[in-house]
């Protein structure tokens, strides 16, 4: 199985590995995260990105869960890689593996200020906006000086 | 020597479906490099579920997507009942089935008389909106709402079908071929469509999968991917259907697959309405479902659950769970993450449009500046889908 086979090859740089209903999660580092996925990518044929966004979390650690869902295009098997970025740690870039990924990315830094190789822009607000508004420490109601 | 030309098509553009900006560089009439700004129409959707509770999230994910509003409450109501391990009620899921697949042909309706109206066929357009306005009334009448039910909840629907219903869907079942066989003959086969949309914007296997496109884009590239098979959800796997596929990859072969996917809803919701048994429309449970009116005024534990349910709401095990279904522009995932309270941690929503936007700065690049309307139409792109 390919879990196995992940788990065998990548055992020192997972961080956890979990199964909730139905879904495969493999926590890893944010230096194998790239790696993983690409290995995930070119060797066991998991073609499709799914979806690739964050969760914020305040505790234990103050930073950003990113998660990377897959799946195979043939017999549709889904794999989720996760990576637990701390407030200003860096995470390398998917576009070379999937070129669709850059907009998902700007997201991940315009919403969750997750730095990424190579991503400056924001994509949803307005360029000179401050702060990043998923984060859970952004105030839900914008102070309008009122 | 040439020289190059930015033009900005949008934001305030009849063809642009929305919201959108499209930053052009030109040579003459040829398209040098497109950038698509978006971000125009965001919400703040995603945030703003963290502060609402389980009902009231309904009433903002139906504006993400507006012209498919019940596959978004769809996505959020399965994707809370997958993370709680309900079952929903037969009936209930028959009549989720029933409003899904008409929403569907709504929605490929109204992408078919734009698509049309800008190529000039105002004709086509009115047929469509006409045959659109029939399912609106349909929903209108159920849920008082035409464009989003709001019907979904959390185990099942809000109420039972009023009397009527089951006549109604019937007579629109029989009126549609009617319709579709007009669109088609003055579509298909229409010297001026096929020219303006064959072989234009093509989106091959390997560029959809490069850009994340789903549903019909990703069809019309010769993938079979259809959350319906993929992930059966509301017993999708009990009804015959096929999933129409074309090879081609261009705007025409979308067209194609769009409109063999109404007739394809028609039948499912012909076979739904076979199925349509009477029974229970909402779960048995008096901590996800409101107890009824009658039993309040005898019973002290009803009572209590009422007043808890409305005070505080529905509190869903602590888990992450994510749930897909296939709305009319592709897979439209929910994650949502819950911390054990009332109101979610994190819902995300991963939307079809996004990436169909992004992958126009690639299929631009190339065309005449007027095949511009056809390649966005042909993505079908809804800017509040892509900006939530």
């Amino acid at each position: 199985m390919i879990y196995h086979e992940l788990k065998e090859i990548y055992k020192d740089t997972i961080v956890q590995d979990s199964e909730f209903l139905g879904l495969e999660t493999f926590e890893v580092t944010n230096e194998s995260y790239f790696s993983v996925l690409s290995f995930l990518k070119n060797q066991t044929s998991f073609e499709i990105l799914v979806d690739l966004s964050g969760i914020d979390y305040l505790s234990p650690a103050e930073g950003t869960l990113v998660f990377a869902l897959l799946r195979q295009p043939v017999n549709f098997t889904q794999i989720c890689v996760t990576t637990f970025v701390k407030r200003g740690s860096q995470l390398p870039s998917m576009v070379s593996l999937w070129k669709g990924a850059e907009w998902y990315e700007r997201e991940l830094f315009d919403m969750f200020g997750v730095s990424i190789e190579g991503i400056k822009e924001r994509i949803l607000m307005p360029d000179d906006w401050e702060g990043h508004p998923l984060r859970k420490d952004y105030p839900k109601q914008p102070n309008l000086g009122l | 020597m040439s020289d190059v030309m930015e033009l900005n098509l949008g934001p305030q553009h009849p063809s642009t479906h929305g919201v959108l900006r499209l930053k052009l560089a030109l040579d003459g009439e040829v398209i040098l490099s497109a950038e698509p700004i978006i971000g125009y129409l965001h919400t703040g959707i995603e945030k703003e579920c963290e502060s609402k509770t389980y009902l009231q999230v309904f009433s903002l994910v139906d504006r993400i997507d507006y012209l498919s509003g019940p596959s978004e409450e769809q996505g959020f109501a399965g994707a809370v009942e997958k993370l709680m391990h309900l079952e929903v009620p037969q009936r209930a899921q028959v009549i989720r089935v029933i409003l899904l697949e008409l929403s569907r042909i709504a929605s490929h309706l109204i992408w078919a008389g734009t698509s049309a109206l800008e190529l000039n066929m105002s004709s086509v357009y009115m047929y469509c909106f006409a045959e659109r306005e029939k399912i609106l009334d349909i929903f209108e009448s159920y849920s008082g709402a035409r464009m989003f039910p709001g019907v979904w909840r959390v185990g099942g629907m809000s109420q039972d079908l009023e009397e009527g219903f089951v006549e109604r869907v019937q007579s629109f079942c029989k009126s549609f071929p009617e319709t579709w066989r007009d669109i088609d003959r003055l579509l298909t086969n229409n010297y001026v469509w096929c020219e303006r949309l064959t072989g234009v914007a093509v989106i091959d296997r390997e560029t959809a999968l490069q850009y994340l496109c789903t549903g019909p884009v990703i069809r019309g590239a010769g993938v079979s991917y259809d959350m319906r098979k993929i992930e059966p959800y509301l017993g999708y796997e009990e009804y015959q259907f096929d999933i129409p596929i074309q090879s081609a990859g261009d705007a025409y072969a979308r067209y194609l697959v769009r409109m063999e996917e109404m007739r394809q809803s028609l039948s499912i919701v012909e076979q739904a309405l076979q199925k349509l048994k009477p029974g229970a429309v909402m779960v048995d449970d008096r901590k996800v479902a409101l107890p009824p009116k009658e039993e309040l005024y005898q019973s002290m534990e009803a009572l209590i659950h009422h007043f808890k349910l409305i005070c505080e709401g529905i509190c869903p095990p602590l888990g992450k769970v994510t749930y897909a279904v296939e709305s009319a522009r592709g897979e439209l995932r929910f994650l949502v993450v819950s911390d054990g309270s009332n109101k979610p941690y994190r819902v995300r929503v991963r939307s079809p449009s996004f990436p169909h936007v992004q992958v126009l700065k690639k299929i631009l690049k190339g065309l005449m500046i007027s095949d511009v309307v056809v390649a966005i139409a042909s993505v079908d792109p809804i800017l509040g889908d892509v900006d939530r």
